[in-house]
């Protein structure tokens, strides 16, 4: 198996035991998970740099931001 | 007498039946008028029945600096500044749907766009800066089933590169709201107006496609693992296709070494980048969120990316928000980043002109490299907000100033490229 399917497997591993590990939360019980802080996206002042580091590395996207098009970015 | 007395009478009577008869119609009209007051007051809503519209200024000033342009073959400056205001709006329709617009402008300058006419005597500077204007929009719903969906467009313009691109995606939410899933596509399409070096525009078509392809689809999983911890998960496959050179960047081959100070030389030997029509990317990424305490959050992200080129790379970052009033956050971060290099990247004078290869790049955004950047936030959201003021839009609203956010970071490549930028964003609700 070459390394990159190796590498492959133990990112999909590791998340699948991280989520196996989980409880059910109530809609009450949420208060934590609700905080503005807590949110699982890029805020709107972070999509200038998402760009930036999408024109000058060779890798981008799976983080909402630009994976392809617009200006003179590969 | 009796005659004009008749006559009198029945004039008399006409005005009579003449003013009874207006007055009825404008007792009707009153009554008309009355009755489409009633309704109004009936189906007339309150300002406070119409939910907020959000409207976020934003603004960034970005500034660049490095030693390696594509454009002068690998070697150059990379000197670049750009400020971009946008605006992001958020307008609820109901109570289930809602608009999201998102448009703005980049101005840049750039010394090595400059230099596309680098061997020419008599340089003009009319590449040196250049505008971008953008425009997105998103439509997007909650059905009664608890699922989403939401519909996107957008377009792009600037001097040498015209974009638009169409999506949409659908969320699958448990009845508990504990997990998602969520699928989205995405078809992105750049016409170029091929500019080359000007040594290089002698009436050939170095590339053959003017037109660049993306397609993009992803899949992501959001979970709830206990009261302070949730994560997502997310992978994506992105398909480009067409023109993926840039064709203004110069390659030199292992021919230009021996005149590398020498631009009467290295004129009749520079070369238009020429990039395979084809590259496959794969990023997959992890985002883990942590409720530490009432001061403190943990924020985390993880991606790994493989690509067709040969690129492999691993990103990671970690964010502290810190609760240090119930109106001001801080938050510091840091970022990492390591990739390997593209298969087609040659240094200056690296590609053998004696075999040349059937692709090269000379940019450093494709070649080895790592880089790190680390900044802070400020966030300052009062729950009453700043000030209010009388809403432009809506009688009787009030509009207000909600927050205040500033974030400013540095960033450093290992070959040498450097950048720093601040952003500021200013909420209101209209």
């Amino acid at each position: 198996m070459s390394r990159r399917r190796i590498k492959l497997l133990a990112l999909a591993l590791l998340a699948s035991v991280g989520m196996s590990s989980c409880v059910s939360v109530k809609a009450y019980q949420k208060a934590y998970l609700n905080d503005k802080e807590m949110a699982l996206q890029a805020k709107k002042l972070e999509m200038y740099e998402t760009n930036f580091q999408a024109y000058r590395e060779g890798a981008a996207g799976a983080n909402g931001g630009k994976s392809g098009g617009g200006c003179g970015c590969n | 007498m009796r005659m004009q007395l008749r006559t009198l009478l029945s004039v008399i009577a006409l005005i009579c039946v003449t003013f009874a008869a207006n007055a009825q119609s404008i007792k009707n009209s009153i009554d008309d008028k009355q009755e489409e007051k009633r309704k109004k007051v009936k189906t007339k809503k309150s300002p406070a029945d119409f939910k907020d519209t959000e409207v976020n200024f934003l603004l960034n000033y970005y500034d660049q600096d490095g030693d390696h342009s594509p454009v002068t073959g690998g070697r150059g400056t990379e000197e670049l500044s750009n400020v971009a205001p946008s605006f992001v709006v958020h307008v609820p329709l109901d109570s289930l749907s809602g608009l999201d617009l998102n448009f703005g402008v980049d101005v840049y300058s750039s010394a090595s766009t400059d230099n596309i006419d680098y061997f020419d005597i008599n340089k003009s500077s009319a590449s040196s800066k250049d505008a971008r204007s953008h425009i997105n929009a998103a439509y997007s719903r909650q059905l009664q089933s608890g699922n989403a969906y939401s519909i996107l467009g957008g377009a792009s313009v600037e001097y040498d590169v015209t974009s638009y691109h169409a999506g949409g995606s659908y969320t699958f939410n448990s009845k508990d709201n504990n997990r998602s899933v969520t699928i989205d596509g995405m078809f992105m399409n750049d016409t170029w107006n091929l500019l080359y070096p000007t040594e290089l525009r002698t009436g050939q078509e170095w590339l053959k496609d003017d037109v660049r392809t993306t397609l993009k689809f992803g899949l992501s999983y959001s979970q709830v693992i206990n009261k302070r911890l949730q994560a997502l998960f997310s992978a994506e496959v992105v398909s480009q296709s067409g023109l993926l050179s840039t064709p203004f960047h110069r390659v030199f081959f292992s021919d230009a070494l021996p005149f590398a100070n020498d631009n009467n030389e290295l004129r009749s030997r520079s070369h238009v980048e020429m990039l395979d029509d084809k590259r496959l990317k794969i990023p997959i990424s992890m985002r883990w969120n942590y409720y530490l305490n009432d001061f403190m959050r943990l924020k985390t992200f993880y991606r790994f990316y493989t690509d067709s080129w040969g690129i492999t790379a691993h990103t990671a970052s970690i964010e502290l928000p810190m609760m240090v009033s119930q109106s001001v956050i801080v938050s510091p971060f840091f970022r990492y980043h390591t990739q390997t290099a593209a298969d087609d990247f040659y240094e200056f004078g690296q590609a053998d002109a004696t075999n040349v290869p059937e692709f090269y790049t000379s940019d450093y955004d494709l070649s080895d490299l790592s880089s790190y950047k680390i900044g802070v936030g400020f966030q300052y959201s009062p729950v009453s907000g700043i000030g209010n003021f009388k809403s432009p839009f809506r009688k009787k609203k009030i509009a207000q100033f909600k927050s205040i956010g500033l974030r400013t970071a540095y960033y450093d490549r290992s070959d040498g490229l450097n950048a720093w930028l601040v952003s500021l964003d200013f909420g209101f609700t209209f």
